[in-house]
Formats: structure tokens, sequence, C-alpha cells
């Protein structure tokens, strides 16, 4: 048997070029594709593991600074507790020589809005109506401000008694504080 | 057109014809195993493309997954922090301001402040129109004073001046980082004669406590026809570094004061001055006095803090409390049996074996870390080395194959046209 060479030549040459053009290049595409996806997987990979190193990192320095976290936890405690916050309130009036008349939560919010920034922080607000003298007031607003726990007495009023005598007797304070929890 | 050339091509023999004929076959072959190669190599690729994603999902351990969460937590929660104490108020300045500002002969009867708005509404009398007009300027003058609006005052039945003004003050008044000695500037003094008669005497200070100092003392004799009203008290600490005002009026004529919050075994020094109806009288002398020493209690606190490898890159331990273990992960072919660990305690604790000594980590190793109380806890310290990188294996089998393949292939076609050949020339 002999073969048509000439035929034969264009034959494998066209099975070549469909060869070529249906499964060399499809595959050829694939596999830069491919490539490009492994390299971005190994990418991911390597940052995930920097990410959770740099993780243990930050956590371990947390754990060093306990006593600054427990002074944020403190501040900012995760739950408001109003029956603590009422009766710390209470104390810090009594140590300072004011009595509570009344107590009351007027507000308790979900979130706050500061500079057009969202954070988790809620606000609780109390009125109260206290009696004592003006220097108590002074004591009282200091213990507050002192306090391990973030208040701010956002309104105040009082009237004095007569001109003269107004700083050592009684009176009647009513103020607006302001709490934090997260 | 003369079609015998290309009749001549298929009848006659012509040697560079099979040259052609073998390199189209050879093209065709060589095809054949470049679409080979490629399904191989994909299929390589798409098993280590599986394997980094099954190493993506095994990354985060639940351990790495809460302390994340604890971190992302405390994170939010400590920007959240900074910027609350940002804008935090302080609204005991504004009555330092208001008790530094208060003229002689002027008396206020309503107070009422809105931190919101920094307004200020005041009611009062006082004994002239003078005095009055005094105050205003005096409020007028003042650098934390923005604007002062409806003012009106009329005469009382006591034949005083009653007034309302209304003050709106600069936020910074509020702020953490004003002083309130900046806050409470100077009242006009008392001319020297008159202030040295109401001056404090006999001033004692007592610490009480780790953080409270109390203080009394002796009330003017002469209060110059007025009487006293409040005291003033100052502080020094450091010594030397200058009193600012603690109180700026006391309110009342009683002689005591206790100062809390204040810092163990620290000097502080102490003087006082009194204030009547004519402004503020002359310091007392300085007292001085040392609050108490903390009993110091040893500490029980027995954690490790921290524990490195020091190796290139780092190798951070993953530390758990709960159940004293401390899990390092080392790259492959790491030597576990000579490694030196960087290891922190709590504040004056120790640890056994020691920090920076090199140990045998092939199976755990027991730390222990003793308090300051004598208590002691042990930690398992386990290493984990990373199993050898697979892609290298898996790389070479298919190579090798993909090779063979090809030998095989080459020599099946070289074979098939050299039987062709031959068949051909027999047949002739």
């Amino acid at each position: 048997m002999s073969i048509d060479r000439p035929i034969t030549i264009a034959l494998i040459l066209l099975i070549i070029l469909l060869l070529v053009f249906f499964l060399v290049v499809p595959q050829y595409r694939i596999f830069t594709k491919l490539q490009s996806d492994l390299a971005e997987k190994i990418a991911e990979e390597k940052a995930q593991r920097e990410y959770y190193v740099e993780i243990a990192k930050t956590y371990n320095d947390l754990y060093i600074h306990a006593d600054d976290i427990k002074k944020i936890d403190d501040a900012l405690p995760q739950d408001p507790v109003l029956a603590k916050l009422i009766y710390y309130i209470q104390d810090k009036a009594k140590l300072n020589g004011l009595i509570v008349k009344n107590l009351f939560l007027s507000k308790s919010s979900s979130a706050t809005q500061q500079e057009g920034v969202t954070n988790n922080i809620k606000e609780i607000v109390f009125s109260t109506d206290l009696l004592g003298s003006y220097a108590s007031l002074g004591n009282f607003l200091s213990s507050l401000e002192k306090s391990s726990r973030i208040f701010e007495v956002t309104t105040i009023s009082f009237g004095a008694g007569s001109a003269g005598k107004s700083t050592s007797s009684s009176q009647n304070f009513s103020l607006q504080i302001k709490t934090f929890s997260y | 057109m003369d079609f015998s050339a290309i009749f001549q091509l298929r009848t006659k023999k012509f040697w560079w014809m099979d040259v052609i004929l073998y390199f189209v076959i050879s093209l065709l072959v060589a095809t054949l195993i470049c679409y080979a190669i490629f399904l191989i190599k994909n299929s390589m690729i798409n098993d280590q493309i599986n394997d980094v994603n099954l190493a993506l999902q095994r990354v985060g351990t639940k351990l790495q997954r809460d302390q994340e969460k604890t971190v992302i937590n405390y994170q939010s929660k400590i920007g959240d922090f900074s910027n609350l104490l940002k804008n935090h108020e302080f609204a005991s300045n504004v009555f330092a301001f208001m008790e530094s500002q208060t003229m002689p002969n002027v008396w206020f009867k309503q107070f009422s402040l809105d931190a919101k708005s920094n307004a200020v509404q005041l009611s009062g009398e006082s004994n002239d129109m003078e005095a009055l007009s005094r105050q205003i300027s005096v409020f007028e003058k003042n650098k934390y004073v923005k604007n002062i609006g409806a003012l009106n005052s009329s005469l009382g039945e006591s034949a005083r001046i009653q007034f309302n003004v209304n003050i709106v003050l600069d936020q910074n008044i509020f702020g953490y980082l004003v002083d309130i000695a900046t806050v409470a500037e100077k009242n006009i003094p008392l001319d020297q004669d008159l202030s040295q008669q109401i001056k404090p005497t006999g001033l004692t200070v007592v610490a009480k406590s780790t953080s409270q100092i109390d203080l009394s003392w002796v009330a003017p004799a002469n209060v110059v026809g007025s009487p006293i009203l409040g005291y003033k008290i100052e502080r020094e600490s450091p010594v030397g570094g200058g009193f600012l005002v603690i109180v700026p009026n006391t309110g009342t004529a009683i002689t005591t004061y206790s100062d809390l919050n204040l810092e163990a075994s620290t000097e502080y020094n102490y003087k006082v001055s009194a204030i009547n109806s004519n402004g503020i009288g002359a310091f007392s002398e300085t007292a001085s006095a040392t609050t108490n020493a903390e009993a110091v209690v040893a500490s029980s606190e027995k954690n490790i803090t921290s524990f490195h490898f020091l190796l290139n890159p780092e190798v951070i331990g993953l530390i758990d409390l709960t159940n004293n273990i401390v899990t390092l992960n080392v790259p492959h072919g790491t030597n576990v049996k000579n490694l030196i660990s960087s290891i922190t305690v709590s504040n004056g604790a120790t640890i056994l074996p020691m920090s920076g000594v090199s140990q045998d980590f092939t199976s755990p190793v027991t730390y222990t870390v003793t308090a300051q109380d004598g208590s002691a806890k042990s930690y398992q310290v386990k290493v984990i080395v990373a199993n050898p990188p697979e892609v290298a294996i898996k790389y070479n089998i298919p190579v090798i194959l993909g090779v063979i393949v090809l030998i095989i292939v080459i020599i099946v076609v070289i074979v098939f046209v050299l039987f062709l050949k031959r068949k051909a020339k027999n047949s002739i």
C-alpha cells in the first residue's frame, strides 16, 4: 500500500490546525487562568495566616494590658445594670451629703451618633432631684467625674435662698446625668 | 494552468516529500503531546487549588476565631471609648468658672446649665447697678464666654437690683484638658490690709489612708464686717510643682475638708484662704502630709502572657488559659529538638524551664509558672510541625507519566511509519 504523500501532508496539517484551535488553545487559556487563580489562592492563604498571627499578637497584647482593658470595661460595661447604677448614684450622693429625692430613668438608647459616625455605645440618661448644700453638690459632681464609669452631667438647675446666705443652706438641685454602656 | 506538477508529486517519489511528511507527523505528535501536557498541568493546578482551599478552611481554628472575635470587639470598643473620652464634658468646670467670676455684692439665686447648648441662665441680685455692671463686664472679658444675651434688670423690693442673664459659654470650658485653675481666673483680691486680716490660721493636714488627707484650720479672727462664705483650698503635688485650686469655694464656713482619691505614698502641700462678700483673703501657712503607703500584697498571677520561638519568621504561640495549653505551629523542616523560646509571664512570676533556654519539643514540654505568693500553674507546650508540601510529590508523578506516554507515542508513530514504508516497498 502506498500513501498519497501530498494529501496526507495536507490532511495532517488540517488536523493539526483543528487540534490547535479546538483543543490546545482552550487548554492553554484554562492553564493561564488556573495559574493566576492558584497564585491568588496562595496569596490569600498566606494573608490569612499572617492575619491570624497578627490577631494572636494583638490578643496577647490585650492580655498584657488587661488592667487598662478592665478600665475600659468598667467605663463602658457590656450590660448597663441599672440597679447597680441607681445604687451607685444614691451611694455617691449620700457620701457627699446629698439626699436623693427622686431618680428616674428618662432615656435609654441603643446606639449613638457622634460626628456622623454610628458607634455601639448606648446612652442611659437619668434625671434626679437632690437636696443638700452647694458644696455637697460640687463634691458629688467631682465624685461622678472621677468615677471609673463615665458620667456626664448634661443639665443642672437650682435655686438659692436669700442673698448672702445662699451657700450654706440646703437647696434643691435638678440634674440630668448621662452614662454609657456597650 | 499546468497541473502536471501536482500529478508528478503524486506519482513520482521525492526525498524532500518524505522529509515534509515526517515533519508534519512530528508536528501532529507534538500538538497531541502539548494537549496532553496542558491537560495534566491543568489537573495538577486544580488539585493544588483544592489543597489551598482546604488549607484556607483550616487556617482559623476555633481558638483563633474566638481570639479574632475578642480582638475585633475590643478594637471597636477602644475606638468608641476614645471617641467618647474626646467628647467627654466636665460640668464641674462651669462651677469653678462661676465661683471665680462672681463679684462682691452680687448674688446668684437661680442657676441653670444646659451642657448641650453650653447655655447658663442666671437670676440674682446685686447691691447696686454698679456692682451688676462690673459683674457683666467681668463675664464679657472672659475668654470662655462667647455671648451674653437676654439681660434684664429691675429694682427689687429690698432696694437691690434684681437681674436675669443668659450666658453662652465656649465649648472648651467642658473639656478635660481645661485646667480648673485656668478656668478660675483670679477674682479681684481684697486690698492688702483687709486680706491679711481674714487669713485662716493653724492649718493642720493629716493623712488618713492611702488616698485621703484631712485638713482642718482655724477661721480668721476678724472677718472685716462680713461673715465667711467659704474657703478656697489649693494643693501642690509634686512639691515644688506649683499650687492648683482643688476647691474654688467650699461654700460653707466649716473649717475642715477631706481630700479624697489621692495617690499612695505621695507628699501633698495645702494652703487655704477665706472668702467673704468682700472677696478672697490671704492664704494660710502651707502644711504638708504624705499619704499612707499601700500594703504590699503578693500577687497570685501566674499566667504565660506570650510564648514565641525565635525563628525566621517568628512563631507565636496560641495560649489557651482555660486548659493551660500553649500551641505553636512551626514550618516543615524545623528542628524541634533544639528550639529557643522567648516567654513572658505575669508580673513578679517566674517560669521553669526558663525563657531563652533551648528545649526538645518532640513531645509536649511542661512549663511551670510560679506566682509571687508561691502558688504554681503548669502549662503544656505543644509544637505542631507543618506537613511537607504535597505539591512537590504531585508535580513529579504526572510529569514522569507524561514523559513516558510521550516516548511511547513517539515510538508507536515511528514504528507505524516504518511499517507503512516497508509495506509500500514490498508491494513495488
